[in-house]
């Protein structure tokens, strides 16, 4: 306590120096008097008074240096005077200053920017409390294909009843339906959730309550627990709005509470959802569940393991080898985000790396001008630590200058980086926090460290009678300082190529994936989807109708060529829909089109055997499919497929599939060519496709081929399906080509992000070279003044130049490839169709460097054949 | 500043609060003085260390300053003890004491030997 005062202290003494020296001026002054007072008193001759009194009081200087010390902090005021000598340094030489701060704070700005992303989605934990016990409920698979998150019911329920290690368990699963009711008909986002599932994420409805168990039944009553968005939306933030109704697929459902506008779903994807209603699972529920539980505080996460699996074991089918694994919530949903985001914040790395080299080579440079005010410093008594404390304390100005600038760099660009990375379009909010603050500041520092360090203990090397002698004398900064700058350029050029290599990888990835054939013509394409309601239109039948009735409708519009419609179309729909196949006595699984007769010839995909559907292949008549090529390879090797008879599809009673596989035999009529439908990443699988008239279906995307520009027709398009049924949602209405652009927006972002680094750091290298050489010119005139008056050729003269740069970018492009051998296989899973180690590539880019590498060493050499030997020789 | 600094500045501290606890309020010249005057002229105070043993005094609480006027009618600063700094000598005191004590045991011949 009194030391703590005691401190306050004498940091206040750092203020009002003058006033305090004052007043210890007289103080000392008014002792001095009483002792010579004293003195004479006791019979001293006025000399003797006083030289006696001074003498006890230790020299009047001294005292003051002795209280000074005590009343202030030393090392402190040591360091404001560095601060402030190093300030006025800066000041006088605004061009370097601005270089500097400018280039650190491109460096600074985007590792700020990144490391917001990182921190928003990697460190801090998502918004629920005690995050650490929640867990995401998962099942390894042998065998490819599987989704491990996925959940069936069995289990689930298993686990609701019997499991003892989680407070509680939400299973949960998540669709669009179509709000009705109101102005217009929406399509929303619907979670529905077990009673279990808001107390497990610990979340509270702003008003009302959560659900019962006993709403959490099959044929429980409908409620619904409004999402803050809607209510907001659809109800103007009413706080009456418990008890009114929500129509969610033309089902009423009674309003009983709303979620916090600060809830957010448990996902990797981090989609919004609209409205809560109860899952109400039972054994018949469907299999696309999802769980997640919250551990009790004294359970490890491997009890709680093993225990789920012991649970799991009987409903395990023992030729899937399921077992349980148990995933922190923070990790399941940084998953999607977190090898972009580390790739990213190590290429910003990089970047600021050879951000600081060139600052290291500028200081360099200017620490050979500054030798005379160093050595003189020495000379009046500055030990070298004290040289490089206050070399050290500029630089960190300058570090600490330009991460003030790429702070606000980082303000301004951190959305935009965020939307090049799609998965975090739904993160709420990439701020600036405690957190990011801290990391920039201890960036600046440690920036400032790396690029000041060498300069400093160079500048402080150095020996006072030289310095002093050389003085005025041209001055070529010695051996030492010369290796110096020549690993520097060597380590810019490896970083540069490391970063361009990546850059150069992604770039190429991109262009392959873009010309993947899809096996279909997009051009000129409107898509859209159409979502029936299954309470409304209740079976086939009248599913059918209607389709056939937009069908027709859209049929007439003119400027639209052709209409194909189909359950999932390729690049639009969900990508799964896998059915149960049985073919040439083997039971498998392919996926499910249901298409119109139209569609292949819409799509433009090549019907290769056989025929097309026709109007004819209705309900009644003779079930027949058609499939793709791969499937005939996967399944009918070397056979005739046209003719072969095979089961296909679940059983449909009344309105609904039960699971169980169709026994009715069908006939493949024809063979089409493959279709990317999961986008240019994914080889297409096998995939079988029925006639919509002959199976239906509620739901269809539809294609429609136009004449001209696809979006002009779209709301004419809008009118004519509603004109159908005005309660019918058009969703998705957009061009197949922004489709399959919007597919390869990942690629896309990673090839500009990627590339704007890359060009940087390429600038950034070749600014260095540059830098660096004519610097060395500059030092060699005199001396390339006496070779040419030697008798040496221009020829040689840029031979000397060019040779010496080109040594040293040469040793970064061996240092470099070996860095990017090691380096890019981090990015194998980011790369599709192209090698981490792609020898292209590697060469091109290697080639790129080089050119630009010359060219930062040609500029100067030319200038160095153009000295006049006369000026040169006199150059002093 | 060295160990042997320390002690002597440690030592010196408690002499100016019992001084100042003996006379009231006193300038630094006066404190000196009468340190000298009652070590029997055994010390030799140089003055000029009593000013930043004063000043931290002063930071830590346990004296206070203000300006004055002298016996000579002269402008002075003078020093006086705080609550907080009666507290403190009356525990160096204590500290000082079982200090000496201790140790006059262990100087004093043939005891420890028993």
């Amino acid at each position: 306590m009194r030391r703590l005062r005691a401190w306050l202290m004498r940091l206040s003494g750092l203020f009002d120096k003058e006033r305090r020296d004052r007043d210890l001026a007289e103080e000392l002054e008014s002792h001095l008097e009483m002792h010579i007072e004293d003195n004479l008193r006791s019979g001293m001759t006025p000399e003797e008074a006083r030289r006696d009194a001074l003498i006890k009081l230790g020299g009047m200087e001294s005292v003051k240096e002795a209280y000074r010390d005590r009343r202030g902090v030393p090392w402190l005021e040591t360091l404001i005077q560095d601060l402030r000598y190093g300030a006025r340094m800066l000041r006088r030489n605004p061009g370097f200053t601005a270089v500097v701060v400018v280039t650190l704070a491109l460096g600074i700005g985007v590792n700020t920017a990144i490391f917001s992303l990182v921190n928003a989605v990697l460190l801090r934990p998502p918004p629920y409390p005690d995050p650490d016990q929640l867990v995401q409920v998962t099942i390894v698979r042998e065998g490819p294909g599987y989704n491990n998150e996925i959940l069936s019911a069995p289990e689930t329920l298993a686990w609701q009843k019997e499991n003892r290690v989680f407070s509680h368990l939400g299973i949960y699963h998540y669709q669009s339906w179509i709000i009705t009711g109101g102005d217009e008909a929406e399509s929303v986002n619907v979670g529905d959730v077990s009673a279990g599932f808001l107390p497990a994420l610990g979340v509270q409805p702003v008003l009302g309550r959560g659900f019962s168990a006993d709403e959490d039944k099959r044929g429980g009553p409908r409620v619904a627990i409004l999402g803050y968005g809607l209510w907001q939306r659809r109800f103007g933030g009413d706080t009456n709005v418990l008890g009114k109704t929500i129509t969610i697929d033309h089902q009423p459902n009674l309003v009983i509470g709303v979620l916090p506008s600060s809830f957010q779903v448990p996902s990797q994807y981090r989609k919004k959802w609209d409205v809560l209603r109860p899952l109400g699972l039972d054994e018949k529920g469907h299999g696309f569940l999802l769980g997640i539980g919250r551990l009790k505080p004294d359970v490890t996460l491997e009890q709680a393991r093993a225990s789920l699996d012991i649970i799991y074991h009987p409903f395990c089918d023992p030729r899937e080898k399921g077992r349980v694994v148990l995933v922190r919530l923070q990790g399941y949903m940084a998953q999607a985000a977190k090898l972009s985001l580390l790739v990213y914040q190590g290429a910003v790395g990089f970047v600021l790396l050879i951000a600081c080299a060139n600052v290291a080579n500028l200081l360099l440079a200017r620490g050979t001008r500054r030798r005379k005010e160093i050595a003189v410093r020495v000379a009046l008594g500055a030990g070298r630590l004290r040289i490089i404390r206050q070399l050290l304390t500029e630089s960190s100005l300058l570090a600490l200058l330009g991460a003030a600038l790429g702070l606000l760099l980082a303000f301004g660009i951190k959305d935009s980086v965020r939307g090049f990375l799609p998965v975090l379009k739904e993160v709420p909010s990439a701020g600036i926090d405690g957190r990011v603050l801290a990391f920039t500041f201890l960036a600046a520092l440690l920036t400032g460290l790396i690029f000041g360090l060498a300069p400093a203990l160079e500048a402080s090397h150095l020996s006072l009678n030289e310095s002093l002698k050389e003085g005025s004398r041209s001055m070529t900064g010695g051996r030492r300082s010369h290796r110096l700058r020549g690993m520097l350029v060597v380590s810019e050029v490896a970083l540069a190529l490391v970063l361009l290599v990546g850059t150069g990888l992604l770039v190429k990835c991109f262009f392959r994936l873009r010309s993947v054939d899809p096996g279909f013509r997009p051009d000129r394409l409107l898509t859209l989807s159409l979502s029936l309601s299954t309470s409304k239109y209740t079976n086939r039948p009248a599913q059918a109708a209607y389709f056939q009735q937009v069908i027709e409708q859209l049929r007439t519009l003119p400027g639209v060529e052709a209409i194909g419609a189909d359950l999932s179309l390729p690049f639009v729909g969900p990508a799964g829909w896998m059915r149960p196949v049985e073919v040439d006595g083997k039971s498998t699984g392919a996926r499910c089109g249901v298409v119109n007769p139209d569609y292949f010839q819409a799509l433009g995909i090549p019907v290769k055997q056989g025929r097309s559907f026709t109007d004819g292949d209705r309900a009644g008549s003779a079930k027949v499919v058609m499939v793709n090529e791969t499937f005939v390879r996967h399944f009918l090797p070397g056979k005739e497929a046209v003719g072969q008879q095979i089961k296909y599809g679940h059983h449909y009673n009344g309105n609904k599939e039960d699971g169980s596989i169709d026994e009715n035999w069908k006939t493949i009529v024809g063979v089409v060519g493959d279709v990317r439908v999961k986008g240019p990443t994914v080889d297409p699988g096998p995939q079988v496709y029925v006639c919509y008239l002959q199976e239906g279906t509620d739901a269809m995307g539809l294609a429609l081929r136009t004449r001209g520009d696809p979006m002009s027709l779209a709301a004419a398009v809008r009118d004519r399906i509603r004109s159908v049924d005005r309660d019918q949602p058009v969703s998705g209405l957009m061009t197949m080509e922004q489709c399959i652009s919007d597919f390869l927006i990942p690629q896309r972002m990673n090839m500009w992000l990627s590339s704007t680094l890359g060009a940087l750091a390429l600038a950034l290298a070749a600014l260095g070279i540059f830098g660096t050489m004519s610097f060395a010119v500059s030092q060699r005139t005199h001396e390339i003044g006496v070779r040419m008056a030697l008798g040496a050729q221009t020829r040689d003269v840029l031979k000397l130049v060019v040779g010496q740069g080109l040594r040293l970018v040469l040793a970064g492009v061996v240092v470099g490839l070996l860095a990017a051998f090691g380096l890019t296989r981090f990015l194998s899973s980011l790369l599709y169709g192209v090698a981490p180690i792609d020898p292209a590539t590697f060469a091109g880019v290697t080639l790129l460097l080089g050119g630009i590498a010359l060219l930062a060493c040609y500029l100067p050499a030319r200038r160095a054949t153009q000295v006049d030997p006369m000026t040169a020789l006199r150059y002093e | 500043m060295g160990d042997k600094a320390d002690v002597w500045q440690g030592t010196l501290a408690l002499m100016v609060l019992k001084t100042l606890e003996r006379t009231g309020p006193l300038h630094g010249y006066g404190i000196a003085r009468r340190i000298e005057h009652t070590s029997a002229q055994l010390l030799s105070v140089n003055y000029g260390t009593l000013y930043p043993a004063l000043l931290k005094l002063e930071q830590e609480g346990c004296i206070a300053s203000e300006w004055g006027v002298s016996e000579h009618n002269r402008k002075a600063k003078y020093y006086k003890l705080t609550r907080a700094g009666r507290k403190q000598l009356a525990k160096e005191t204590q500290d000082w004491e079982q200090m000496s004590a201790i140790l006059a045991r262990f100087l004093s011949p043939g005891k420890e030997c028993a």
